[in-house]
């Protein structure tokens, strides 16, 4: 359902935010993993959107899928917003903040999801 | 002490000009992924690739006569052209793929678009085609390919855990979101990573280009026994950096930048500015060996002239191939089309079409007619009946696993 | 490699299959011209006996009949096919070389023609490369 494509965007993301403060990458480098980590974002959205669910189980997690989904892709927007250093974008460390807490909810999500093995 | 710096370069060259796109782009994701379980791969792909060269090598230096004129000479009108049409299709996939790669590396160069690049960048490997020596093309690319040697130095200085590194390679550690097919899959992408079929087009038509004969037996077999490994060490190198960083965060590369980012973190603002440089001479070098070997192919298989020893007035074919093998490229690049997809599937393709090339060489490697007393032995022979096998399996088996797995999704 | 007959005149045996059909043809200077797409064979009447005493003779080899030819048979019209007669060769190794030069035979003019409309409009096509 996209979770997974939705957790590595949020990753890149967050590593590109890091090394970006870290002084390693330059923001270039920075900007385009960030660009490219909303397009697999909304490729993963996409995903889901796609998803048919057939009872009230499979429902209620794509309703929780759904919006997880929608806060990631909200949290990579302010990364980029943050990286663009625009007058009134939200700080670096507010979009890392943000990162973090997506993939906590998209970590505990895929939990859930996912058969044990 | 020429011989040895000839010998030196040629290694060097052979190290630098191995990693293309394709190298890149999948050893970054089966580190990222699979983390070190899929090196043993990259070695046995090394293996194949420095067997078919070998073969091919000898081939072109004792007979004067490369790759394509003996597919058509052995195989007959409808197998060779059949095995021509696929060949010049895997070729032309690939040569797209790699001026992508350009296109996207200087997009990490500049901040421009890649979609800007890719005229420019096919210009550009067209006009060192048109008027640029061969053995100095061949050089330049090989050795501005070295830097990438800059993912090996981000290794160590990432300070990883080796021991981590050693047992996914060794002991096969499982990777949860994984499964036996994917895994299967991408050691297919891989394989088909490493043993390129341009490669051997490549290098037994550069032979000749080269004019070996018997005494260029020894260089050659130096460059490619010991150049090859080589390169499929510093394939290593790309997937340990992916392995080292991107695996524990749960990134999937699936662009130029996840790739390039490790040696960043590893090496800082200096260890990027190299591996880009790297990145964009490996893969305008791959683009020029792709574009030679499209022409080298059509050529060669309906006896025109060819060649870049030639004037291009006295192989005028042969570039007007080039020319539009190159604007097909850009074509299908223009479409807006993600270069890191078709690097994708021409690897997968690659690995599919490898027979094609591979038993020809075989076969003639072992005719006296082609190559005197120099035929296989009786080792040679039977490790290269192994590594048929292999490449037959794996030719197989791509196409349904690619199904199956949805490309590796 | 399959044995051949042996003959009583001293020369080359070859086979024609193996050893001249689809080999390259390289001209004089070493330039290939094409390929060996069939063998023109005089002194063959169907329906009788070959006459041991008059056999047939090798007139002409047919050159470069295409892709389409090669792939799903049969063989282009009269007027197109490009012949290079048998004299015209000097060796037979693993390619068939002649003692002419490409530009005495007509073979050449698909190479020639794409030479003259596209290469030599473009600048440097006729400088060697550097």
């Amino acid at each position: 359902m996209g979770v997974r494509e939705a957790q590595s965007a949020v990753g890149a993301a967050r590593i590109a935010l890091t090394s970006s403060e870290d002084g390693d990458a330059t923001r270039a480098l920075a900007e385009t993993m960030v660009d490219e980590a909303g397009v697999r974002m909304s490729s993963a959205s996409s995903q889901a959107s796609a998803f048919k669910p057939t009872d009230r189980r499979t429902t209620a997690q794509l309703e929780a899928v759904t919006q997880a989904l929608g806060d990631a892709d909200t949290a990579i927007r302010h990364a980029s917003e943050a990286l663009a250093g625009h007058p009134g974008a939200p700080s670096i460390h507010s979009a890392l903040d943000e990162l973090k807490q997506s993939a906590d909810d998209l970590d505990r999500l895929a939990g859930k999801l996912e058969p044990p093995r | 002490m020429k011989k040895y710096l000839a010998v030196a370069l040629g290694i060097l060259t052979a190290i630098g000009g191995f990693v293309d796109i394709g190298d890149l782009v999948t050893n970054a994701v089966v580190g990222s992924r699979f983390g070190m379980s899929l090196a043993w791969v990259v070695v046995v792909g090394v293996g194949g690739i420095c067997l078919f060269a070998q073969m091919s090598g000898r081939v072109a230096a004792i007979s004067g006569r490369a790759t394509f004129e003996i597919i058509r000479e052995r195989l007959g009108p409808r197998a060779g052209t059949a095995n021509l049409v696929a060949s010049v299709m895997i070729t032309v996939m690939t040569l797209t793929a790699e001026v992508g790669g350009i296109a996207l590396a200087l997009q990490l160069a500049s901040g421009v678009q890649p979609l800007l690049w890719i005229p420019v960048a096919a210009f550009a490997v067209w006009l060192v085609i048109w008027r640029v020596k061969f053995s100095i093309m061949e050089n330049v690319a090989g050795i501005l390919g070295l830097t990438l040697v800059v993912f090996g130095v981000a290794l160590f200085l990432l300070g990883p855990n080796w021991g981590d590194l050693r047992s996914q390679a060794l002991q096969q550690t499982s990777h949860p979101r994984e499964t036996p097919l994917t895994y299967w899959y991408y050691a297919i992408a891989l394989f088909g990573a490493a043993m390129t079929p341009y490669e051997v087009f490549f290098f037994s038509s550069g032979g000749v280009e080269e004019k070996w004969t018997e005494k260029d037996l020894v260089t050659s077999r130096a460059n490619v026994m010991v150049g090859f490994p080589l390169g499929g060490v510093l394939s290593l190198f790309i997937a340990g950096c992916a392995a080292t960083v991107l695996l524990p965060r749960g990134v999937d590369v699936d662009a130029l930048s996840q790739t390039v980012l490790p040696v960043a973190i590893g090496a800082g603002k200096l260890g990027l500015a190299i591996v880009i440089l790297g990145v964009v001479a490996a893969t305008f070098g791959a683009a020029l060996e792709t574009g030679l070997s499209a022409g080298y192919a059509l050529a060669q298989f309906n006896g025109w002239s060819w060649g870049k020893f030639r004037r291009p007035a006295e192989a005028a074919r042969f570039h007007l191939t080039i020319i539009v093998c190159l604007i097909i490229a850009v074509l299908v690049l223009l479409t807006g089309i993600d270069p890191i997809l078709v690097t994708e599937y021409s690897v997968v393709f690659s690995a599919v079409a490898l027979p094609l090339t591979y038993l020809p060489i075989l076969v003639v490697a072992n005719d006296p007619q082609y190559v005197g007393e120099h035929v296989n032995g009786r080792l040679l022979n039977a490790v290269s009946s192994v590594y048929l096998v292999i490449i037959l399996v794996a030719a197989v088996a791509a196409i349904p696993l690619m199904i199956l797995t949805k490309a590796g999704a | 490699m399959p044995e051949l007959p042996k003959h009583e005149i001293a020369g080359q045996v070859l086979d024609v299959n193996l050893h001249i059909l689809d080999r390259q043809v390289l001209d004089n200077g070493d330039v290939p011209i094409g390929h060996v797409d069939g063998v023109e064979v005089d002194g063959i009447d169907r329906g009788q006996e070959l006459d041991p005493d008059s056999s047939p003779v090798v007139t002409n080899l047919v050159l470069n009949s295409g892709l389409w030819p090669r792939m799903f048979g049969g063989r282009p019209p009269e007027s197109r096919l490009h012949r290079v007669p048998w004299s015209a060769v000097s060796k037979i190794g693993t390619a068939i070389e002649l003692g002419e030069p490409g530009s005495s035979f007509d073979v050449t003019w698909p190479e020639r023609w794409v030479r003259d409309q596209v290469i030599a409009r473009i600048p440097g096509g006729r400088h060697a490369p550097e």
